[in-house]
C-alpha cells in the first residue's frame, strides 16, 4: 500500500515543478524591457565589470546588467543574437572595428572625449578608448634563476633553449592578447606576416600552453608553472598586487603592442537613450577615477583622470606603430593560419 | 492479495489491448514533441551550418596534420572510458560486497568529484601536482610536467568516475543473491565469483558507462582549455572556432567529425550490451548480499578504492582550503576575500542556478525514465532510434548544443509561415533566456539516466511485470508501482545525474547566459580563465555545498522509494 501513496507522491511533485517551471518562465517576461535599465557586453575582468555598472547604477539610477564575455566572444554573439547587448565596454578597438565593418556597432562620439588623444579614439565615433595597457613579459624571477636566463627584454630572448615548455601565451582567436603580440610581430617586421608566423612557429616548442585568456599566463607564471607569461602589463602587475610577488615586469626593446580598450554603443540598442548615457558617464572624469580604486592596472585614456600609483607608465613604453584599421583587417586570415601553421605544427619541437 | 474473480478477469482481456496502447502513444507523442525540441531542431540547424562550404572546409581541417587532433581525442576518450570505468567498478564493488566501517563517508567522496565543475578540480590538481605542485613538488622535489594527457585523463577520470559508479551500483543492487550462493556452493573462490560471475553480470551497465565517459572525454573541453597544455582536441578546436573567430559554421562542422566515433561506440555498445545482457531480477529480493572475506579480492579491491579516495579527498581539501588562503602554495595568509568576492559576484546566480536545477532535474529524469521504459518494453525496434536520440543530449559536445540553442531559438520558431515558438535563448527571449538554459539542462542530464533506467530495466524479467498486467494494472500503473521501486537504484541515478549535471554544466551553456539569467558555474570558470584560482576555490565549495544539500534532500525523498537496496550497511 505505500508504494501507492509514494507513487502519487512523485506524480504530484513532478506535476507541481512542472507548474512551478511555467510560472517562473512567465513571471520573469519583460523584466529588463524598461527604457531604464542598459545591458552591458563587459569585456574585461570580472571585477571590473562589477564595479563599473554599479557605480553607473548609482549615479544615474538605471538599472544596469552585464554579461562578461571575451571579446571574440561578444562577435560570436553579436552575430547569432542581434539585440541582446545595448552597450560594448572593454576588449581591444580592433575587434570594435570590425563589429562596425558588419554593421552592429552605432556611431556616436560620447561626451567628455575632447581632450581624449587622437590614438584613442575613432572620429566616427565607431569606438571610443577608455582605457589602454601594453604588453609585456610577466616573468618570475626565482624561476628565471633556476634557468640561469635573466628576464627578458627583447623578442628573440623568449626563443632561447633553456625556456623549453617555460613561455605562456594567450591563443589568439579568444585572447586579443594573443592576437595583439601577432600584429606586433609582423610590424616588426615591417608588415610581413610569414615573418610573424616564423617566430611563433620557432617560439611554439617553448610555450606550454595557449590559454583561453590573457591573464590565465600571468597566474601560470606567478606559480611556478611557466616561466614567462606573454602578457598585459596591467594583468602582470595585478598578479603582483594579489600576491605573486616573484613577478617581474620587462618590456622587450625594440617595441611593444599596445592596446586601446574600447567602447561602442550596438545597433538597434533596446535602450538607445541609457546606452548613451552609460558611453558619456564612462568618458567622464569622474568614471574613469574609479579605476585607480577597482584597481585595474590599465591606465585610464582621460588625461585628467587620476592613475593608480601600481599602474605602468604607458608613456615609457617603447611601442610600435600600431593601426587598429590595419590591425582589424588582418585579425581573421592571421588567425587561421596561427591555427594551421603554428599550434598544431610540431616542427619546432 | 484478494483473488481475482473469473468475471473481472475477462473484462479485463476484452479492454487491456486499446488501453495500453493508447497510453503507450501518447507518452510516445509527449517524448519526441521533447526529444524534437531539445535535441532535433537544434541539430538540425547546427547541420545545416555544418554541411555548408565553411563547415566542410572545417571538417577537412579537423584532419590536418594526419588527423593528429582527431587521434588525440579518441585516445582521450578511450583512455578515460576505460580508467572510469575500472574505478568506478572498483568503488561500486566495495561499497556492496565489503563490510567496513565509514562506507557511508566513502561513497560520499566518490559522489564527490561529480558536483563540482570540472575545470575547478583540474585547477586543484595543477596547484597539487603541477610543475611547482605542492605534492610533486613541495613534498617530492619532483618537477612534473602535468600539462596534457596525463593531466586531462587524471581530471576527466576523476570528474566522471561517479557516473560508472553510480550505474554499476545500481546493478549490483539489483543481481539476486542467490547467484552468489549457488557460485559458492559449487565450489567456486570468491575471486572466481568476481570473475567468472560478478563482472560477467554487471557488463551491460560497464558497457554503458564506458560508452558516457568514453563520449565526455571526446567532448570536454573546458579542461584541455585549463590544463591541455600542448595536448590538441577536437573539443577545444571547436572552442576557438565559436569564441575566437564567431565561426560557428566552422564549429559545426568540427563537431560532425567529433560526433562520428561517438555514434561509433554507441552502437559497438549497443550490440554488445544486447548479446550480454543477463536477467537476473525476478522479484522481491530473496535474502541478503553475503559480505566478500577473502583477501585475494579485498586486499587489490581496497588499495585501489582507497587511493582514489585519497586523491579525491586531496583535490577537494585543497578547494576548500584553497578558497581561505591568500594563494594557496604561494601566499598561504588567512583571508576572506575570496568568500567576499563571490557574495558580491554570484548574488544573482546562486538563486537562478538552484532554481533551473530543481526545475530541469525532475524533468531530465522523467524524459529519461519515459525513454527507458519506451525502449526496452513497449518499442524495441523504435525504440533504438529513440535511445540514440536522446543519447545525442551528451554525444554533442556541449559547445556546439549550447550554439545549436543559440542559433535555433534566439528568434521565433516558425513553422510554414506560423509563429510556433516565441525566442528562447538569449536577452530577449521569454523568460530572460532561461528556458532556454532549462532545455540545455535536461538534454545533458537525460543521457546517463536513460542508460541506467534501460540498464535496470533489461535486468528485470518482464514477467513480473505481464503478471501485473495480466492482472489488470495499466501500463503506467505497472511503472509506477513495479518497475520503478524495482529500479529504485536507477532512479536515484537519474535524478542526482540531472541535479549534478545542471549545476554543474558549463560548456553548454557558455552560448546562452544573459544578464538576466546568469549561472555560477560560468561565473566559476571566468574566475578560473582569469587566474584568480582563489575565488575560484571559494565560489566551488560553495557551489559543491549548495549541490550537497540537494543531493541530501533529494536522496532522502527517494529512500523512501527504495525497496531494493540490499547492500550491506
Amino acid at each position: 500500500m505505500s508504494t501507492k501513496i509514494h507513487g502519487a507522491a512523485v506524480v504530484a511533485a513532478t506535476l507541481s515543478i512542472v507548474t512551478l517551471a511555467a510560472m517562473s518562465a512567465c513571471g520573469k517576461v519583460d523584466s529588463s524591457k524598461k527604457s531604464g535599465s542598459v545591458s552591458i557586453a563587459c569585456s574585461q575582468q570580472e571585477d571590473f565589470c562589477q564595479t563599473i555598472t554599479k557605480a553607473f547604477a548609482k549615479s544615474s539610477g538605471i538599472k544596469t546588467t552585464y554579461v562578461r564575455l571575451g571579446a571574440g566572444e561578444v562577435l560570436a554573439r553579436l552575430a547569432t543574437n542581434p539585440g541582446e547587448f545595448d552597450v560594448w565596454a572593454g576588449g581591444q578597438a580592433e575587434n570594435h572595428l570590425l563589429a562596425d565593418d558588419k554593421d552592429w556597432v552605432e556611431h556616436y562620439v560620447p561626451k567628455n572625449t575632447n581632450s581624449l588623444q587622437q590614438e584613442y579614439k575613432d572620429s566616427k565615433g565607431s569606438w571610443t578608448g577608455f582605457y589602454t595597457d601594453s604588453i609585456a613579459f610577466c616573468s618570475n624571477t626565482s624561476e628565471l634563476k633556476k634557468k640561469n636566463v635573466k628576464a627578458p627584454t627583447s623578442w628573440n630572448e623568449l626563443l632561447t633553449s633553456n625556456l623549453k615548455s617555460s613561455v605562456a601565451m594567450p591563443h589568439p582567436a579568444t585572447a586579443g592578447v594573443g592576437y595583439m603580440a601577432m600584429y606586433t610581430q609582423a610590424l616588426l617586421h615591417g608588415g610581413n606576416q610569414q615573418a610573424a608566423i616564423d617566430y611563433f612557429k620557432q617560439l611554439n616548442g617553448n610555450v606550454m600552453q595557449y590559454s583561453k585568456s590573457a591573464a590565465t599566463g600571468t597566474e601560470q607564471a606567478g606559480r611556478g608553472e611557466v616561466t614567462v607569461a606573454i602578457a598585459l602589463d596591467s594583468d602582470c602587475q595585478k598578479a603582483i598586487k594579489a600576491g605573486y610577488s616573484d613577478l617581474k615586469t620587462t618590456y622587450p626593446a625594440e617595441g611593444t603592442g599596445y592596446e586601446v580598450g574600447a567602447l561602442s554603443v550596438l545597433k538597434n540598442a533596446r535602450n538607445k537613450g541609457s546606452a548613451h548615457a552609460f558611453a558619456d558617464w564612462l568618458m567622464s572624469t569622474d568614471a574613469q577615477n574609479l579605476y585607480a580604486d577597482v584597481p585595474s592596472f590599465a591606465a585610464p585614456t582621460n588625461p585628467k583622470a587620476k592613475v593608480g600609483k601600481d599602474v605602468s607608465r604607458q608613456d615609457k613604453v617603447k611601442k610600435v606603430n600600431w593601426d587598429v584599421r590595419k590591425a582589424a583587417d588582418a585579425r581573421d586570415a592571421f588567425i587561421k593560419s596561427f591555427e594551421n601553421d603554428v599550434a598544431s605544427s610540431k616542427d619546432a619541437k | 492479495m484478494t483473488p481475482v474473480s473469473v468475471p473481472a478477469k475477462s473484462r479485463h482481456k476484452r479492454s487491456r489491448r486499446p488501453r495500453e496502447s493508447a497510453s503507450v502513444w501518447v507518452i510516445l507523442a509527449c517524448v519526441l514533441a521533447v526529444l524534437v525540441l531539445i535535441l532535433g531542431i537544434p541539430v538540425i540547424r547546427l547541420l545545416t551550418a555544418a554541411l555548408g562550404a565553411t563547415g566542410r572546409a572545417a571538417m577537412a581541417g579537423a584532419f590536418a596534420n594526419h588527423g593528429e587532433t582527431f587521434v588525440h581525442s579518441i585516445v582521450l576518450g578511450l583512455l578515460v572510458g576505460v580508467c572510469g570505468t575500472i574505478l568506478g567498478f572498483v568503488c561500486a564493488y566495495v561499497q556492496t560486497f565489503v563490510k567496513m566501517p565509514g562506507k557511508k563517508v566513502v561513497h560520499w567522496l566518490t559522489l564527490l568529484p561529480t558536483i563540482s565543475p570540472p575545470f575547478a578540480a583540474a585547477t586543484a590538481i595543477i596547484t597539487l601536482f603541477g610543475k611547482r605542485g605542492m605534492v610533486t613538488n613541495g613534498l617530492f622535489g619532483m618537477e612534473v610536467n602535468i600539462y596534457g594527457l596525463p593531466g586531462l585523463v587524471m581530471v576527466l577520470t576523476m570528474t566522471f568516475t561517479p557516473v560508472a559508479y553510480l550505474n554499476i551500483k545500481g546493478m549490483f543492487e539489483n543481481l539476486d543473491p542467490a547467484t552468489f550462493e549457488a557460485a559458492s556452493s559449487l565450489g567456486a573462490s570468491e575471486f572466481q565469483t568476481l570473475v567468472k560471475v560478478t563482472i560477467p553480470m554487471v557488463l551491460p551497465s560497464m558497457l554503458s558507462s564506458f560508452l558516457v565517459l568514453f563520449v565526455e572525454g571526446i567532448a570536454d573541453l573546458a579542461n584541455p582549455l585549463v590544463i591541455g597544455g600542448d595536448y590538441r582536441v577536437l573539443a577545444s578546436q571547436i572552442y576557438f572556432a565559436v569564441a575566437g573567430s564567431g565561426d560557428v559554421a566552422g564549429a559545426a562542422g568540427v563537431a560532425l567529425v567529433l560526433l562520428v566515433p561517438a555514434l561509433t561506440v554507441f552502437f559497438i555498445q549497443k550490440y554488445w550490451a544486447n548479446k550480454k545482457s543477463v536477467v537476473t531480477v525476478t522479484g522481491k529480493p530473496t535474502g541478503s548480499l553475503k559480505p566478500v572475506g577473502s583477501k585475494a579480492v579485498l586486499i587489490p579491491m581496497l588499495s585501489f578504492n582507497f587511493l582514489w579516495i585519497l586523491l579525491v579527498a586531496m583535490v577537494y581539501l585543497t578547494l576548500l582550503v584553497g578558497g581561505f588562503v591568500k594563494i594557496l602554495g604561494v601566499d598561504n595568509a588567512f583571508t576572506w576575500d575570496h568568500f567576499t568576492f563571490v557574495r558580491s559576484l554570484g548574488a544573482d546566480a546562486i538563486g537562478t542556478t538552484l532554481m533551473l536545477t530543481l526545475i530541469a532535474a525532475p524533468l531530465a529524469a522523467l524524459l529519461a525514465l519515459a525513454i527507458g521504459w519506451l525502449v526496452v518494453r513497449h518499442l524495441p525496434r523504435f525504440g533504438r532510434l529513440l535511445d540514440l536520440w536522446g543519447m545525442l543530449g551528451v554525444a554533442i559536445p556541449g559547445t556546439v548544443l549550447g550554439l545549436g540553442f543559440a542559433l535555433a531559438y534566439s528568434s521565433s520558431t516558425v513553422l510554414f509561415d506560423y509563429e510556433i515558438l516565441p525566442p528562447l535563448a538569449g536577452g530577449l527571449a521569454v523568460g530572460g533566456g532561461a528556458i532556454a538554459i532549462i532545455m540545455v539542462f535536461v538534454a545533458r542530464g537525460d543521457p546517463t539516466g536513460q542508460q541506467a533506467f534501460i540498464s535496470a530495466l533489461q535486468q528485470i524479467n518482464p514477467q513480473v511485470e505481464e503478471a501485473a498486467t495480466s492482472l489488470g494494472a495499466s501500463p503506467l500503473t505497472v511503472v509506477r508501482k513495479v518497475t520503478l521501486p524495482l529500479m529504485s537504484s536507477a532512479l536515484v541515478t537519474a535524478i542526482t545525474y540531472g541535479i549534478t549535471k545542471s549545476m554543474t554544466t558549463i560548456t553548454a551553456i557558455i552560448f546562452i547566459t544573459t544578464p538576466e539569467t546568469k549561472v555560477m558555474t560560468s561565473q566559476i570558470l571566468d574566475e578560473v580563465d582569469a587566474g584568480r584560482f582563489g575565488n575560484a576555490f571559494a565560489y566551488s565549495s560553495l557551489l559543491i555545498v549548495l549541490v550537497l544539500v540537494v543531493l541530501g534532500i533529494a536522496n532522502a525523498l527517494l529512500r523512501q522509494l527504495n525497496h531494493s537496496t540490499r547492500s550491506i550497511s
